[in-house]
C-alpha cells in the first residue's frame, strides 16, 4: 500500500518543519502540577499567601554564648598565581596582585571562608545595637578590594573608597537589592546602602581592572563571620540554649551555592551546613574543620 | 518540538478544535502519536488524507501554535543530570564509599526533580502559560494588555499574539533571547529573564520605566537588529511593553525562587514555597513599581552663547575623558574614543552563562549562543544605541549602562562636567571635519 509510505514522508516533513520553528533549547523542564498551581492562586486570593513554616525556636533561647572554629585545607595548599595586570600598569603593576580566590595560610588555615546563621529570626544581643549602625568600608586599594569579603548588616551604610591614584568602579551584582556599578574617583568616598538581606554573597568587580574581585555578604542579623589568614572565625553573643544552624560558604565552594564539605572532631560540615547549641555564658570551639581539595572548584 | 508536533496532532484528534478567538485551555492536552497509525486502517482513505491535510496546514500556518509552553531557565535551573554529575565528581574525589555516593545522588536527584516541578508550578501559578497568561494580583500587570500580546497570531478580528508575531523569533517564547534567529545576530537579542535593561532613564540598578521600554520599541535600537515598531498602534506597543515586563518578572521570580529553594535545602513543601514565592514577588513588584522614582533628571544648562563656548566645553570634556584618576573613560574607550582601550570584559548575561557553563559543562548545548565579550563602544560612529538626544548620553554617563561594564559616574563627575563629556563624545564623529560643525542635536533639542 502506497499510502503509509507517503504519510511517512509527510510525517518527516512535518517533523522537520516543527523542529525548524521551535525554540532552540530542547530540555525545558517539568510541567506544573495543576493542584499546586491552584492552591497557590487560591492562597493568594484568600490573602493568606505565606504559610507559617516552622515556628521560631528562639523562645527557648536562654542567655548568650560564643562559637569559634578554624577551617584548614586538607591537602597541598594551591599556589596563588599573580593576576595579569593589564590596565593602569604604571600604578597597579607596582603591586604584586595575587589571586585571592583561595588563600591558604602557612599553617593550612583557609582565609575568607564565610560562616553565617541559617536559623531565621534569631534573638540579637544588645551589644550589636550600635555596631550594626557603624559604616563599613570597602576600599579600592592597591588595585584590589580591601577587605576581599565584606560583611554588611542591612542597617549599615557601605563606604566605597578609592585609595588609589587611578579611577576605579565598584560593580556589585545583587539578587535582591538594586545592583550598582559605581565609578569612584581617586580619593573619593561613595556611600551605598543595602536594605534587604541577600541569600548568597554578591560578587563585586571593577570593570576598569578586570582582575579585581571581591564579595559582599548582606544579612539582616549580625551572626556572620569571615575567617582570617589563619582560618579562624569567631561569632560572639549568639543565642544560647537553642540549636542553631550555620552555613559555610566559600567563593570557590564546589557544592551547591558555594557550599563546602568538611570534617572535624566536634562537627562535620555537610553540604555547607552544621548545627550547634551553645551553652549559656559558654563557648563552643569547633576546633579544626578540614576542607578537602574537592570542596573547591579548580 | 515534540510538544508542537503532538500538539498539532492532538488538535486533529480532539473532539473540539479551538474556535477562532477561543482561548486555548491552560491544561495541556498531549495527544499520543502512536494511535494514529493504528486507527488508520479503520478510516476511509479520503478522511485520513483530509485529516493529514488539516494537520499539515495547521503546522505550516502556525509554527507550533496549538500548544506552546514556557520552559525553565536552564542557566539558573540546570537539568538534573548535570547537577547530579557535578555532585558525583565531588563525592568521588572525596573517596566516599560507592554505596554512600549512590544513596546521596539518588536523594539529590529525587529532591531536585521535586523542587524543579514545584518551581515550574509556582511560575505557572503566577504567570500562566504563553497562550493563557495570568496577572497575579500584586504584580500590577494588566491582563487585557497581556492577552493582546500573548497567544497565537492570526486570529481574525481579535488583536492577540503580538509577541509571537513580532518578537518571538529573536527573543524566544520565554523572553530568554534564544529565538531561532538569535544566533545569527550581533549583538544577540536581549534576554529579558534577568530583568536588566541597558537603555533607561533611571539610575543604576533600577528598572526601566514604561516610557523607557515604549521608547525602545518606537525608536528601535540603532546599530542592532532591533527595529522600530512605530507602525504599531500605541495600544499595541503598550501591550508588548506589558508583555516584556511580564516575561522579565517571570525570569526574576524564577531566579529568586530557585535561590531560595536551594537555600532552604531538601524537598520544598507547599507552605515553604508559598512563603518564598511571596518574598520574591514582593521584591520584584517593588523594583518595577518604584522605577519612576529614580529617573535621572539632568541639571539644565543654558545654550552656548558662542562657538568658543562650545569648543571650550568640548575641550574640557576631552580632558575629563582622558583623566585616568577620575572617570577613567580612557581605560575602556581608549585615548581617542575608538573603543580600543584593550579591555576584555563581559556583560551580566554573558557572565552568568560563562559561570554556569564552567560549572556544568553540558550546559553549553542548551544555551546555543557562543560567548562574546562586551566591547567598549567606538564613539566615532555617531550611532547611539540608547538614543542620540544629549539627555540620553547624559544618562548613560550619569547612571552607566545597566548590565554592562559601563559604570555610573553620577557621583564622580559634576553635572556640568558630564555635559562637557557629552559635548566631547558628540563631537567625536565630526572630529576630522575642519570647521567642527555643531552636530544638530548639540542645542539640546528634545530635552
Amino acid at each position: 500500500m502506497r499510502c503509509p509510505s507517503l504519510m511517512l514522508v509527510t510525517c518527516a516533513a512535518l517533523l522537520t518543519t516543527a523542529v525548524g520553528c521551535g525554540d532552540s533549547s530542547s530540555d525545558r523542564g517539568p510541567r506544573a502540577k495543576p493542584e499546586v498551581v491552584q492552591n497557590l492562586r487560591a492562597r493568594n486570593q484568600a490573602g493568606s499567601a505565606a504559610g507559617q513554616s516552622g515556628g521560631s525556636s528562639m523562645d527557648q533561647a536562654d542567655g548568650w554564648g560564643t562559637i569559634r572554629g578554624r577551617f584548614v585545607y586538607g591537602g597541598q595548599p594551591p599556589a596563588r598565581p599573580p593576576l595579569s595586570v593589564t590596565k593602569d600598569v604604571q600604578f597597579c603593576g607596582q603591586h604584586r596582585v595575587l589571586d585571592e580566590s583561595l588563600v591558604v595560610g602557612p599553617d593550612g588555615g583557609v582565609k575568607n571562608v564565610v560562616v553565617f546563621l541559617r536559623t531565621r529570626d534569631p534573638k540579637v544581643h544588645e551589644s550589636y545595637a550600635e555596631k550594626i549602625k557603624q559604616p563599613v568600608v570597602f576600599d579600592n586599594r592597591d588595585c584590589r578590594f580591601e577587605p576581599h569579603v565584606l560583611l554588611v548588616h542591612t542597617s549599615q551604610p557601605v563606604e566605597i573608597l578609592n585609595s588609589d591614584p587611578v579611577g576605579h568602579n565598584t560593580s556589585v551584582q545583587f539578587q535582591r537589592n538594586p545592583s550598582f556599578s559605581q565609578g569612584v574617583a581617586s580619593n573619593q568616598r561613595v556611600v551605598q546602602k543595602m536594605d534587604v538581606a541577600e541569600t548568597l554573597p554578591a560578587p563585586a568587580a571593577c570593570n576598569v581592572h578586570p582582575w579585581m574581585g571581591g564579595w559582599i555578604v548582606v544579612k539582616d542579623n549580625p551572626y556572620m563571620a569571615v575567617t582570617d589568614e589563619n582560618g579562624n572565625f569567631v561569632i560572639e553573643n549568639v543565642p544560647a540554649g537553642v540549636e542553631l544552624e550555620f552555613q559555610v560558604w566559600h567563593e570557590r565552594g564546589a557544592g551547591n551555592q558555594g557550599s563546602v564539605d568538611g570534617t572535624g572532631s566536634v562537627t562535620n560540615v555537610d553540604r555547607g551546613r552544621f548545627k550547634v547549641t551553645v551553652p549559656k555564658d559558654g563557648e563552643v570551639d569547633l576546633k579544626d574543620i578540614t576542607l578537602p581539595p574537592s570542596s573547591f572548584r579548580s | 518540538m515534540t510538544n508542537q508536533l503532538t500538539g498539532a496532532i492532538s488538535v486533529m484528534d480532539s473532539k473540539h478544535s479551538p474556535m477562532p478567538g477561543e482561548l486555548a485551555p491552560s491544561t495541556h492536552h498531549r495527544g499520543p502519536v502512536a494511535p494514529l497509525a493504528e486507527r488508520h486502517g479503520s478510516w476511509s482513505r479520503g478522511a485520513a488524507w483530509a485529516a493529514w491535510a488539516v494537520a499539515v496546514c495547521l503546522t505550516f500556518a502556525g509554527c507550533g501554535q496549538p500548544e506552546v509552553e514556557f520552559g525553565l531557565n536552564r542557566l539558573i535551573v540546570p537539568p538534573v543530570n548535570l547537577v547530579v554529575q557535578s555532585r558525583e565528581a565531588q563525592l568521588v574525589d572525596q573517596n566516599r564509599p560507592a554505596g554512600e555516593i549512590a544513596e546521596e545522588l539518588a536523594t539529590l536527584k529525587e529532591t531536585y526533580l521535586h523542587n524543579e516541578q514545584m518551581l515550574a508550578s509556582a511560575l505557572t501559578a503566577v504567570f500562566g502559560t504563553p497562550d493563557d497568561p495570568y496577572a497575579w494580583p500584586g504584580l500590577g500587570l494588566d491582563i487585557k494588555k497581556l492577552r493582546m500580546a500573548a497567544g497565537p497570531t492570526g486570529v481574525r478580528g481579535v488583536t492577540r499574539g503580538l509577541y509571537r508575531e513580532h518578537c518571538v523569533h529573536c527573543h524566544g517564547i520565554n523572553g530568554d533571547g534564544l529565538g531561532p534567529t538569535a544566533r545569527f545576530l550581533n549583538p544577540y537579542p536581549r534576554n529579558f529573564q534577568l530583568g536588566v535593561f541597558k537603555f533607561t532613564s533611571t539610575n543604576q540598578g533600577r528598572k526601566p520605566t514604561t516610557e523607557d521600554l515604549e521608547r525602545t520599541l518606537r525608536e528601535g535600537i540603532p546599530g542592532t537588529a532591533m527595529p522600530s515598531f512605530r507602525l504599531q498602534s500605541p495600544a499595541e506597543i503598550e501591550a508588548l511593553v506589558e508583555y516584556v515586563k511580564y516575561l522579565s518578572m517571570r525570569g526574576e521570580v524564577q531566579n529568586q525562587l530557585m535561590t531560595a529553594i536551594e537555600a532552604v535545602g531538601g524537598p520544598i513543601d507547599e507552605n515553604q514555597l508559598a512563603e518564598e514565592l511571596q518574598v520574591a514577588l514582593d521584591l520584584v513588584a517593588r523594583s518595577w513599581n518604584e522605577a519612576e522614582d529614580y529617573i535621572v533628571v539632568p541639571a539644565q544648562r543654558p545654550p552656548f552663547r558662542s562657538e568658543q563656548e562650545r569648543l571650550a566645553s568640548i575641550a574640557r570634556g576631552k580632558e575629563i575623558f582622558l583623566n585616568a584618576g577620575k572617570a577613567n573613560c580612557i581605560g575602556c574607550h581608549g585615548p581617542t574614543g575608538l573603543g580600543d582601550g584593550g579591555q576584555v570584559d563581559y556583560d551580566v548575561w554573558t557572565k552568568l552563562q560563562r559561570e554556569q557553563e564552567a560549572r556544568y559543562p553540558g550546559l553549553a548545548q542548551l544555551w546555543p549562543l557562543p560567548v562574546r565579550p562586551a566591547e567598549p563602544r567606538n564613539l566615532h560612529q555617531g550611532i547611539y544605541r540608547g538614543g542620540r538626544r544629549p539627555v540620553d548620553l547624559y544618562r548613560r554617563i550619569y547612571a552607566g549602562i545597566k548590565g554592562t561594564p559601563m559604570p555610573a559616574q553620577g557621583q564622580t563627575l559634576k553635572p556640568d562636567e558630564i555635559w562637557s563629556v557629552v559635548d566631547y563624545v558628540m563631537s567625536l564623529p565630526y572630529e576630522h571635519e575642519q570647521a567642527s560643525p555643531a552636530p544638530p542635536s548639540v542645542h539640546r533639542a528634545g530635552l
